[in-house]
């Protein structure tokens, strides 16, 4: 009979103890993983946190270095490519920025999978990009984590102008305004002329009630 | 006017005639017709209203803006990107303004299998009359036609193939090339630039930054819209607006109207809603000239090949068993850096070695006229989900097309030519393309691209097998229309938005001479 009065704790047994200091160790093996990121010290993202930019960076060097040692990746700095990941992930649904979100964890962590102690930002530049050819040729799930990093890349590396001369592209043929104002679209909108279609910011439409 | 619902305080409640949902080809000239009419009519459209001089030629500015979901919008199982556009105009605003007509077999077909009393071939032909005239199409003129395309002329040419040069909806073109992230000197003929002035004189109401999430509706009847103002970037929800209206016409594109139909509980008991999207899925290859081709130059698209085309041999014997090789439709296809980056396979030195070739690469894609049909659900109040795979004939169609680009460009003068499976094969001038024929295409690494979604909810007279009838009328609620690509019956082969825009007028004219 209970009586009302909580049962005494069981004692632990053998089994539940040594499950207890597996957890209690993996969890210290994570903890230990996601600190000390310290390359971008002052980050400000938007959506990516500092330890992901640092993901991309660091992918980002092998993936756009014609040797894959990370020694003189295409066009802009690593640091750049991730604020420009970071700006273009502003874009996205949120659905989209959690599966983003889990790639970096996976990126950074899936590691271990392959049986490597060190985190992905904390290996050299050529077994990161074995990491990533790992993944690559792995199987479906491994290849889309390969090709959303790959991707990302691409987009943060391309849409500057200093990996363009190389390619021969000749950049765009209009220029922001000399005295524009930087805006959420590159620069402040200039007037249009179709402005004149445009009701006054905060205008009701005409019948409309609260 | 057009206003933006993100920057009104809310909620808000209005009151239309009639309400339109989504401002592409379709909805635009719905909207347009039926406020020339004297109907009094909201347009409420998800994106932002972006005017020439906010087209900035910058891929990562323009991307996000005009394309749903950034442009990484895919099917459910990552294997297709499929292209939408997002913004007053929706896909006018930055597609590249081909006009073509939809075949007449395929037209015949409609009409002996979902009978198509209001829109028969004949009907089709008049509205496309109208309709070319507004958009002011005509033939690419010689001195706007790019190497690049005249690669592909002379490919046909030495192949004795079939081509020819493409017809489109622009004025005042100066071949800048950036056709795909908006016209910055307003030169498409668009909806913005043709329909929304006169319709805004008009009195047509625009609320930017709004999505309809459901259609309500009670005794049978629609009644209004239920919406919410969303964040120009982010997308995030600002608060809810209510229209009330006598009639709601949706043209929210062959995903967005499946899906809102669905989410809003929409009585169908065909069962056809969302259940057959066509995609017109493409694949590229690319080929490595001696000379610059300069492909990001000039008018993108204006000479196509027709060799593996053939309507009637494809519909014949009703389109289901079509022989190989005939529903293939091949132009050149070419995008900016950023874009070009991300669909060469690979990276580091592999990548790069293609990138190199950036202005010496000409581009083919395969685009095909499937039979595969795909799926639409909504995804919470604002997102869908697209299940699609092509079939194994459409794979095999694929193939085809990619083996008749190499072929091309190899005809054309290519001193090499990159398939984009991963690893990148690469075909050097003697190497015979490996036993393409038996491709897989799902094991190969060549990812798919789709920019004409359409057929989600096929129109048809028979209320059992169709949703919608033949004026855009949804069968099973009163006061309910729909007019965007979701109506063709079937995949059409050709490019959509001539069409799309004859359907608004067809549907805005219907809607017009309902009684209210
Ligand atoms: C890159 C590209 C190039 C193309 N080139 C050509 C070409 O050269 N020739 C050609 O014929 N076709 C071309 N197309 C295809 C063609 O432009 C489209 O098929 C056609 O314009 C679609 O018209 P629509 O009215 O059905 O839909 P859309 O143009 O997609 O319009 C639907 C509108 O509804 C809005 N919307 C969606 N859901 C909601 C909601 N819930 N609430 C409010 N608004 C909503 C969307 O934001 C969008 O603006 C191209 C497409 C792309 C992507
Ligand atoms: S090529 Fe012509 S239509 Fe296209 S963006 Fe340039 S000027 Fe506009």
């Amino acid at each position: 009979m209970n009586h009302g009065l909580p049962s005494p704790p069981s004692k632990p047994s053998r089994r539940r103890f040594l499950a207890a200091l597996g957890v209690a160790g993996i969890a210290l093996g994570l903890g230990v993983r996601m600190v000390g990121y310290r390359r971008f010290m002052r980050w400000k993202g938007s959506v990516l946190r500092g330890w992901e930019a640092e993901v991309v960076a660091a992918a980002a060097e092998v993936l756009l270095d014609e040797r894959g040692t990370g020694a003189a990746p295409v066009g802009p700095s690593p640091e750049k490519i991730a604020r420009n990941v970071d700006r273009y992930l502003l874009w996205l649904p949120p659905h989209l920025v959690r599966e983003i979100h889990g790639l970096m964890v996976l990126l950074e962590q899936g590691t271990l999978l392959h049986l490597r102690a060190r985190r992905f930002t904390r290996l050299s530049p050529p077994a990161r990009s074995e990491h990533l050819e790992r993944l690559r040729s792995g199987g479906r799930g491994w290849r889309l984590l390969y090709l959303g990093i790959r991707d990302l890349c691409m987009i943060g590396c391309y849409q500057e102008r200093g990996a363009w001369e190389a390619i021969g592209y000749h950049g765009p043929l209009i220029e922001p305004p000399a005295d524009a104002q930087p805006g959420t679209y590159g620069w402040a909108q200039p007037p249009s002329h179709y402005d004149r279609l445009v009701a006054p910011e905060g205008d009701d439409p005409p019948r409309a009630t609260r | 006017m057009i206003h933006d619902a993100a920057g009104l305080k809310l909620p808000l409640a209005l009151s239309a005639d009639l309400c339109v949902i989504g401002s592409g080809a379709g909805g635009g000239m719905v909207a347009a017709i039926a406020v020339q009419a004297g109907l009094d009519v909201i347009l409420l459209e998800s994106g932002s209203f972006i005017p020439p001089e906010q087209m900035t030629q910058r891929e990562e500015r323009m991307i996000p803006r005009l394309l749903w979901d950034a442009g990484a919008r895919t099917n459910r199982d990552r294997s297709v990107q499929i292209h939408q556009g997002r913004g007053v105009g929706g896909s006018t605003l930055h597609n590249f303004n081909l006009c073509k007509r939809i075949p007449t077999p395929i037209l015949e077909e409609w009409r002996r299998e979902r009978g198509m009393r209001y829109l028969g071939p004949d009907r089709w032909e008049s509205l496309y009359a109208n309709v070319e005239k507004r958009l002011r199409v005509e033939l690419i003129p010689p001195e706007w036609r790019n190497v690049h395309n005249s690669l592909l002329e002379a490919g046909c040419r030495e192949l004795g193939w079939s081509g020819g040069w493409l017809r489109h909806n622009r004025s005042g073109c100066n071949g800048s090339g950036y056709c795909e992230l908006g016209c910055a000197y307003d030169a498409k003929n668009n909806v913005p630039k043709i329909l929304l002035p006169d319709a805004i004189d008009a009195g047509l109401t625009v609320l930017t930054h709004c999505q309809a999430i459901r259609i309500e509706h009670r005794d049978g009847r629609a009644k209004g819209v239920e919406a919410v103002a969303v964040h120009p970037v982010s997308g995030d929800v600002l608060g809810p607006l209510r229209i009330e209206a006598g009639a709601v016409c949706v043209s929210a594109s062959a995903t967005g109207t499946a899906a809102l139909l669905w989410r809003s509980e929409v009585p169908d008991r065909s069962g056809t809603t969302g259940e057959s999207l066509r995609i017109h899925p493409a694949l590229v290859v690319a080929g490595e000239f001696s000379e610059t081709v300069r492909a990001w130059r000039g008018v993108p698209q204006s000479y196509e090949c027709t060799e593996l085309l053939d309507f009637e041999a494809a519909h014949r014997t009703g389109g289901g068993d079509a022989p190989p090789g005939t529903r293939t439709w091949i132009v050149p296809a070419f995008a900016h850096p950023m874009a070009t980056a991300t669909m060469i396979p690979g990276h580091g030195a592999e990548h790069r070695r293609i990138m190199k070739r950036y202005d010496n690469l000409a581009v083919l894609t395969a685009m095909i006229h499937d039979h595969s049909t795909g799926r639409v659900r909504p995804r919470g109040d604002l997102g869908l989900r697209i299940d699609y795979h092509a079939d194994s004939t459409d794979r095999k169609e694929l193939v085809l097309g990619l083996l008749a680009c190499i072929r091309l460009l190899r005809a054309s003068g290519a001193i090499r030519v990159f398939v984009p499976t991963d690893p990148p094969l690469v075909l050097e001038p003697n190497d015979s393309p490996p036993a393409l024929e038996a491709l897989e295409l799902d094991r190969s690494g060549l990812r798919l691209a789709a920019v004409h979604p359409m057929g989600s909810v096929p129109m048809g007279d028979d209320p059992a097998s169709a949703a919608i009838d033949s004026r855009g009328k949804h069968h099973h609620l009163d006061r309910l229309w729909v007019a965007d690509g979701s109506l063709f019956p079937s995949s059409i082969g050709v490019p959509p938005q001539l069409s799309i825009y004859a359907l608004g007028l067809h549907v805005g004219r219907a809607i017009v001479d309902s009684p209210a």
